[in-house]
């Protein structure tokens, strides 16, 4: 019986292997080197280690066209920014890793100042190809690599069945109607939403003078927020099967359910956080060259396409937002003091338990 | 076998001894050998998450323990941990005890059916039915589109109940194949004796079956609970929401989300895999105290040729009823995982396609072929290292014996954190670095199965007469080739059942390897978790399917290599 069933899977498996196959595109067509960026010959071939949050699918088609370029294979693994940072730690002394991609430049600024460092400062030699607003020219190591924003969004299907309006704001958030409707990340956990949080602070800091404000702000939110998920990730994925009707979360992730076909929308409130993330070449790299290269090449349009894909704003000004995201332009992108926020992260989060009293812990 | 005439063992038994002498010194480096692996890839991993968890910024401090007994996030998440292991822990063993009920005790029909769905669970990933929960009765599953449709009502999935209810699912068969077992070893000429002096069915039940199932069942809850309190896949995907105590969480996740989430804080992780370890390791002492206690209050343990007399109808059809639902719903998880893999989008668009397919068949290649590969070897490495320390404890006898015996039982009281936790602070600096290669998943696989390799083997060779071994000593045959040649063939079987188990839980585990892989050694359980938390069910769906396949496909070539068919679960 057993042997029956099992010789059954396989065949299905064998005949679903061979459509795949079958209908995988037959070569990958030869990517254009751009201008910029230069491939030098005793670089080519050879492999980088990247430690990135990036979904293995977005890594690997950002990884494609490189390899086709330089013959440089790219190997990664999924993990977190805190793991990253700690894996760096216990591998200062023989460093495993090449690149870390997309991480916060204030994280940056602390692995920086680590002893020993654990990345080291460098500017791509495609900096001038992208938008001046992402260049950082005072900034040795802080080059903006793509960017999404702070979004709201919800569940159309969820949200129509139990009546409610589409928040359009901010303060929107606050109404009696979406008690319990919200759903977001936990600062302590998720790095997502201590953007949230201090972009939040931030905000009130710049509109009224008063830091305060912001709290008052986060103090009413939290009355409306069902949960506070311990993964950044989870809201949108939460959404998308309508479990929640409304979260609060990066606009990539909502972009590409979207795509997927489930029916989640993002507003673009305003003001709106829009820093973008940015990479390092890690310190002591084995392949330090290599992953040099896999910066410059970051910046150009082969790599910033394939973060479009992905619901990436594109740091190239010939390169359109992803469809159905407003264009920077049309918003008001707040002034927001990432070294500060990177200073004052423990105050913070310990201020948030103590005024919103969930009970998770803070570091 | 003590027939052997006197005057013809006496110079055997010089020579026997000679031959013990002569092998001594190799003894001796063997045990050496191995106790300084055992301590280097068991007692020194453990040791270091214990400092961890003693030392707060690098410098000794009793904080983690301090801002554990303080939080009551913390709190909280102990107490969600132990009520829902109970909770699954008892629904397990009621529906595990009316499964083997069922196929021991009544005339039901479909028991092969019954059977097979009962090994289903066994081979499959803990946090398969979780994932396949929320296809199944998530928001947008079938359960509520058809619910919501009649009653204009949702039946929310993710919470304690959910956990619970997949818990139940995935470790029932552990109690039901214990039963089973047990079930079958006991006379029924006891339970008949009993009716016929007029008791009814119940009153049998509950003063004869039920007793003398007691050690079994008893067996079943500790092991059962201790998966239980382990469990990471399914509170971590069901779990995030809606817990008995709302504010908390539960004890698996935290330890993973401390250590790999934002704040990678390996203090207070260890702190909570060492809670977490306190009940694991105590129930595994009391459950070594009371195995040992059992020996006496064991009424009966022959098995026996008569067939149960039949129960009553109504007990008949109903344990079928329970069964066949039980059966049906464990069917619908499969097939769901199996549709969720070729479905556009689960819950939106239904239409069928193989882009999932060809996405896991050019991402997830690698980590496919690692998976198989290091299950494959860890399995090998664990069966033959637990057939060849069963062999020295039941063989030899040395000064230690219990201690060394205790040090290889260790692994199995651990939680799959601790030792991955163990593995990954141990080797990552110092003398010995392992981390980022694939021989710290190996270590990790074959030293967390040893245990169940060692425990079969050794009860395989109990029933093995040492005369046997002796008679081939005493031909002239030094140790290794005893070993090789006589203990080894006879414990085939064992072996052969051991490299299953130990196959299927190295692919299926994600708990330890989540802190040992690297981007050179990927494995497919951590993409399927990656795959899930980054909502991409249909690749999530896709590589569980193909994993399920490559399963059964390996248990097929065992079941036929070894010729031991369904015997294989019976460990």
């Amino acid at each position: 019986m057993i042997k029956r069933v099992a010789t059954l899977f396989v065949s299905l498996f064998v005949v679903l292997h061979l459509t795949a196959v079958a209908q995988q595109p037959a070569t990958t067509p030869e990517p254009e080197a751009p201008s910029a960026f230069v491939v030098p010959d005793e670089l080519r071939g050879g492999e980088i280690i990247v430690y990135s949050p990036f979904p293995d699918e977005q890594m690997f088609d950002l990884a494609e066209p490189f390899t086709a370029l330089t013959g440089i294979q790219v190997r990664n693994i999924v993990i977190s920014t805190g793991e990253t940072f700690s894996r760096l730690q216990a591998e200062a002394a023989n460093p495993q890793a090449d690149f870390w991609l997309s991480v916060r430049a204030s994280i940056i600024q602390d692995a920086l100042n680590n002893e020993p460092p654990l990345v080291i400062e460098y500017k791509p030699t495609t900096l001038s190809e992208i938008a001046e607003i992402y260049q950082y020219p005072d900034s040795s190591f802080f080059t903006g690599v793509g960017m999404y924003p702070l979004v709201i969004f919800y569940n159309e299907v969820a949200l129509q069945e139990e009546g409610l309006d589409v928040p359009e704001t901010w303060e929107d958030l606050l109404d009696p109607q979406y008690k319990d409707k919200i759903v977001m990340p936990h600062p302590s956990t998720s790095g997502t939403s201590y953007s949230a949080m201090t972009f939040f602070l931030q905000w009130f800091e710049n509109e009224t003078g008063d830091v305060e404000n912001g709290w008052e702000y986060i103090r009413a939110l939290a009355q409306n927020v069902a949960q506070f998920t311990r993964s950044g990730r989870a809201p949108q994925n939460l959404v998308a099967q309508g479990e929640y009707p409304i979260g609060i979360g990066f606009f990539d992730a909502v972009y590409y359910l979207g795509v997927d076909g489930f029916p989640i929308v993002s507003v673009f409130p305003s003001p709106i956080f829009a820093d973008p993330y940015t990479a390092a070449v890690v310190a002591g790299a084995p392949n330090e060259a290599r992953a040099k290269l896999f910066f410059d090449y970051l910046l150009t349009q082969e790599a910033q396409e394939v973060l479009l894909k992905y619901g990436n704003y594109s740091v190239r000004e010939d390169i359109a937002p992803p469809d159905g995201a407003v264009p920077l332009s049309e918003l008001v992108v707040l002034d927001y003091d990432w070294q500060r926020w990177g200073e004052e992260r423990t105050a913070v989060l310990d201020r948030f338990i103590e005024e919103t009293q969930v009970q998770v812990p803070a570091q | 076998m003590a027939t052997i005439p006197s005057e013809l063992s006496t110079p055997t038994a010089f020579t026997r001894r000679l031959n013990r002498v002569k092998e001594q010194p190799f003894r001796i480096v063997t045990l050496l050998a191995l106790l300084v692996i055992l301590m280097i890839f068991i007692v020194y991993p453990v040791s270091q998450v214990l400092l961890r968890s003693f030392q707060v910024d690098g410098i000794w401090s009793l904080g983690n323990y301090e801002r554990f007994f303080n939080s009551l996030f913390y709190q909280y998440t102990l107490y969600n941990t132990l009520v829902i292991s109970t909770l699954a822990t008892v629904g397990a063993l009621l529906l595990g005890l009316i499964f083997a009920f069922g196929v021991t005790r009544t005339s039901m029909p479909g028991k092969n059916i019954f059977l097979l769905v009962s090994i289903l669970p066994l081979i499959t990933p803990p946090f398969f039915s979780a994932f396949a929960f929320i296809l199944l009765l998530g928001r947008n599953g079938i359960f509520n589109q058809v619910l919501f449709s009649l009653f204009e009502t949702r039946w929310v999935i993710y919470g304690w109940h959910g956990v619970t209810l997949a818990q139940i699912f995935t470790l029932f068969p552990i109690a039901f194949l214990n039963l089973t077992a047990a079930l079958s070893s006991i006379d029924p000429r006891l339970e008949e004796a009993a009716e016929d002096m007029g008791a009814s069915f119940l009153y049998t039940f509950r003063r004869v079956t039920l007793p003398l199932l007691t050690p079994a069942l008893f067996s079943s809850a500790i092991l059962i609970f201790m998966l239980n309190l382990s469990a990471f896949g399914i509170p971590a995907i069901l779990g995030s929401t809606n817990l008995i105590w709302r504010e908390g969480s539960m004890l698996a996740p935290e330890v993973i989300l401390e250590i790999l989430g934002m704040n990678s804080n390996w203090g207070m992780g260890s702190t909570l895999a060492v809670i977490m370890l306190v009940p694991s390791f105590a129930l595994f002492l009391f459950q070594g105290w009371y195995v040992r206690r059992r020996s006496y209050i064991t009424v009966t343990g022959m098995p026996t040729t008569f067939a149960p007399r039949p129960s009553p109808a109504y007990i008949k059809w109903g344990v079928f009823t329970i069964c066949s639902l039980t059966t049906f719903f464990v069917l619908s998880l499969y097939l769901v995982i199996f549709a969720g893999a070729v479905t556009e989008t689960w819950g939106v668009n239904y239409n069928l396609t193989t882009r999932h397919l060809e996405l896991m068949l050019r991402i997830n290649q690698q980590s496919i072929i690692n998976s198989l590969l290091l299950s494959l070897v860890g399995a090998a490495v664990a069966s033959l290292l637990g057939v060849f320390i069963a062999y020295i404890l039941t063989r030899w006898n040395f000064l230690g014996k219990s201690t060394f015996n205790f040090i290889v039982m260790l692994p199995y009281a651990l939680p799959g954190v601790v030792m991955g936790l163990g593995l990954a602070a141990g080797f990552n600096s110092g003398l010995l670095i392992l981390s980022g290669t694939a021989m710290i998943i190996l270590i990790d696989f074959a030293v967390r199965r040893m245990p169940f390799g060692v425990e079969s083997s050794k009860s395989a060779l109990a029933q093995v007469d040492s005369t046997l071994e002796q008679a081939a000593a005493d031909l002239g045959a030094n140790w290794p080739r005893v070993f090789q040649r006589i203990t080894l063939p006879l414990l085939r079987p064992t072996f052969f059942a051991t490299l299953t188990f130990c196959f299927i839980r190295s692919m299926t585990d994600i708990t330890s390897v989540i802190f040992l892989v690297s981007p050179r050694w990927r494995l497919m359980s951590i993409d399927i978790y990656n795959s899930v938390s980054a909502g991409r069910l249909g690749v999530a769906a896709a590589l569980s399917a193909l994993m399920i396949i490559i399963i059964i496909a390996v248990l097929a070539v065992i079941w036929r290599v070894s010729g031991l068919g369904y015997r294989l679960f019976r460990l």
